[in-house]
């Protein structure tokens, strides 16, 4: 590399690291715009309908979520990457049909749990080495392992769902309680996981190298990044997300079930992108993914409460979310 | 600060079309402030036309009953994630009574056993639920009958002939399709399997029941019985039979009793539709549903009817001729 060449990088590289670090510290103000949505929502609905701002509804809201967000979660490392996962749907159903069948043919439950959770986590990990070592673009790799999840899973069920499950299965389905509250567990673990990643995100130099790796991926090389571990790094753990998805969806459902999660994909980046991360990576916050999965089940929640009609409520998402796009691509020119 | 203009103006711009969706949709309807019966009517799809079908009835019968009715569905077939949320969402909202078409028999019971333990009663229609109990009441097409009566006429029919039945079914594991391909085998006869020389799938879809049927004649092209699960997946067939240069030569036996399938037996098309009546089983669940929102008791099963309509009657198996069916048809 010749002197100007390195001294552009690294010039490069001090700027990015100072947006970088700015922009994840606090969780930054990016999360302001979502979270203010939320609220606004929120009052709107409460208003509108008597039963809205009850604990039960909220809680409702929350298991009703749980499965998405937590997905949503995996998909936001990776669309900080610059990438993209339509396989984490897939992957997690996979997942759950593994865990339910073999703990139905007598597996003990925390084997079963233990082998499906090894199970997403590989399939992210294979996700993530055909990203990094092939070369090949994440849509098209992981468009390519949805179908040969989706199919496995049919296989492996003889595509009926899985049903009574040991209850050990079961837990992230159930409520505690916690001095007077029901409190219910999938939500919590739901929240655990989004602690945990956006701590990773903005307290480790790991997390440092998701957002350059995403932002300008030659600055990263520059920096000494080893792109491959990183990118291989990022989708196993993602993938190892949603394997707690799968236990979530086990929870909430009961049964083993082959078909579901199919729009689970397009519901995570849905959450991710309303949440204000970055299509095009390098910017965002996982905490803006929680919200933006959040404001997608309370926009549902809220309609339905108040009578209006389920296709508005879908109509309505997709408004929001291009509207949520546009204003990350007018705040992305403005630099 | 640019940046908080930039995003309090976009937040402008969400709530103004949120409300605008709110303002073309007609605003929100009666809530359960007002004293009305609130029912919740979920169906698998928006789209198929069985259901469809029933939209209209039950809306009428609501309004005519002075009840709300709240309609909502899956995304896709087999979505059982959305309506246990609608289920959870009808409770949050004091329904009165829920009818539930569930997309995944087993899937769908948590969120039932939620409403009866408050109280609410559930009417599951057309599919049952896993265990079938979990209801407070069913209203269905008996699918077993159904099955029975095209098994029947098709053994009648087939005198003289060695059968060589192909099966098109629809999404294994499905009651409705356990239940219709069972009846069919056994009022075929206690030997039918032996028959069988090809069981394809088909998600009941048209296209689906094309691409089977085609791959099963290329494997046994001496195929002269086709059971299918409904009339998306006969049509399916017949299309291709008759690419195939064999239509008359090939039996299709289906049921729905949708108006497409009524007249491709009026065109010779196919040879047998069994119908269900939707309408009735909407009229039914509301009928049913805000009965026992008042607190009355309501029959645990309510058959909503099967009968097999065809050209070529076969003795002692019952029929309705084709005008009868077209009286009766949906969609």
């Amino acid at each position: 590399m010749s002197r100007p060449q390195a001294a552009r990088g690294r010039e490069a590289l001090r700027g990015l690291r100072d947006r970088v670090s700015g922009a994840s510290r606090f969780g930054g103000i990016p999360i302001l715009g979502p979270l203010a949505g939320l609220v606004l929502l929120s009052a709107a609905f409460s208003v509108l309908s008597p039963v809205f701002l009850t604990p039960a509804n909220f809680s409702q809201v929350f298991q009703q979520v749980m499965e998405v967000c937590t997905l949503a979660v995996g998909q936001t490392l990776i669309m900080l990457a610059a990438g993209i996962d339509l396989s984490n749907g897939g992957i997690m159903v996979f997942g759950s049909v593994v865990m339910a069948k073999m703990a139905v043919q007598g597996t003990p439950v925390p084997l079963a749990i233990l082998i499906g959770l090894a199970l997403t986590t590989a399939l992210g990990l294979v996700n993530g080495f055909v990203v990094a070592r092939v070369r090949l673009p994440p849509f098209i790799v992981t468009l390519g392992m949805l179908n040969i999840v989706y199919a496995s899973t049919l296989l492996y069920t003889g595509e009926a769902a899985v049903q009574n499950l040991p209850p050990g299965l079961l837990f992230l389905g159930t409520t505690i309680t916690l001095g007077h509250a029901r409190v219910p567990v999938g939500p919590l673990v739901m929240i655990a996981v989004v602690m945990i990643v956006w701590y990773a995100l903005t307290h480790t130099a790991w997390g440092r190298h998701v957002y350059v790796v995403g932002d300008n991926i030659e600055a990263a090389r520059v920096a000494g990044i080893n792109i491959t571990r990183q990118l291989i790094s990022i989708y196993t753990i993602a993938g190892f997300i949603y394997g707690i998805a799968a236990l979530l969806v086990l929870g909430r459902t009961t049964v083993g079930d082959p078909q579901a999660g199919q729009t689970d994909n397009l519901d995570s980046i849905t959450a991710v992108v309303i949440g204000g991360t970055s299509l095009f990576g390098g910017r965002g916050n996982v905490l803006g993914t929680l919200i933006g999965a959040l404001i997608v089940g309370i926009i549902r929640n809220g309609l339905t409460l108040i009578g209006v009609d389920a296709l508005w409520q879908t109509f309505a998402t997709g408004v929001i979310v291009v509207v949520a796009a546009a204003v990350d691509q007018a705040t992305r020119r403005r630099r | 600060m640019r940046s908080m203009v930039r995003y309090a103006r976009t937040l402008a711009i969400v709530l103004l079309v949120l409300v605008g969706a709110l303002l073309v949709s007609g605003g929100p309807r009666a809530n359960a402030a007002t004293g009305k019966i609130v029912i919740g009517y979920i169906v698998k799809t928006l789209t198929n036309p069985f259901f469809v079908a029933m939209r209209p009835v039950a809306e009428a019968e609501a309004a005519k009953l002075g009840a709300t009715l709240i309609y909502s569905a899956g995304k896709y077939d087999g979505d059982n994630a959305t309506q246990l949320s609608a289920i959870d969402d009808l409770i949050t909202r004091n329904a009165g009574a829920i009818v539930v078409i569930p997309n995944l028999s087993s899937g769908i019971v948590p969120a039932v056993r939620r409403a009866t333990a408050k109280g609410i009663a559930v009417l599951a229609v057309d599919t049952a639920t896993d265990p079938p109990d979990a209801v407070t009441s069913f209203i269905a097409t008996d699918n077993y009958q159904a099955g029975l009566l095209n098994g029947l006429w098709a053994r009648k029919a087939m005198v003289g002939q060695r059968p060589v039945i192909a099966l098109l079914e629809g999404t294994p594991g499905s009651e409705v399709n356990t239940d219709r391909m069972q009846g069919f085998l056994n009022g075929f006869g206690l030997d039918s399997k032996k028959f069988v020389v090809s069981d394809l799938v088909t998600n009941g879809d048209q296209g689906k029941g094309q691409t089977a049927m085609e791959n099963a004649l290329t494997a046994h092209s001496d195929i002269n019985l086709v059971w299918t699960v409904n009339e998306p997946a006969a049509l399916g067939a017949a299309t291709a039979v008759k690419a195939h240069g064999l239509a008359g030569k090939i039996k299709i036996v289906s049921m729905d009793g949708g108006c497409r399938g009524i007249k491709g037996v009026q065109d010779g098309v196919i040879d047998t539709d069994v119908m269900q009546f939707p309408r009735m089983m909407a009229k039914l669940g509301v009928d049913y549903g805000v009965q026992a929102a008042q607190g009355k008791k309501i029959p645990a099963r309510i058959d909503t009817g099967e009968v097999l309509v065809t050209k070529a009657a076969q003795p002692y198996v019952p029929f309705s001729p084709v005008s009868f069916g077209l009286a009766n048809c949906w969609g």
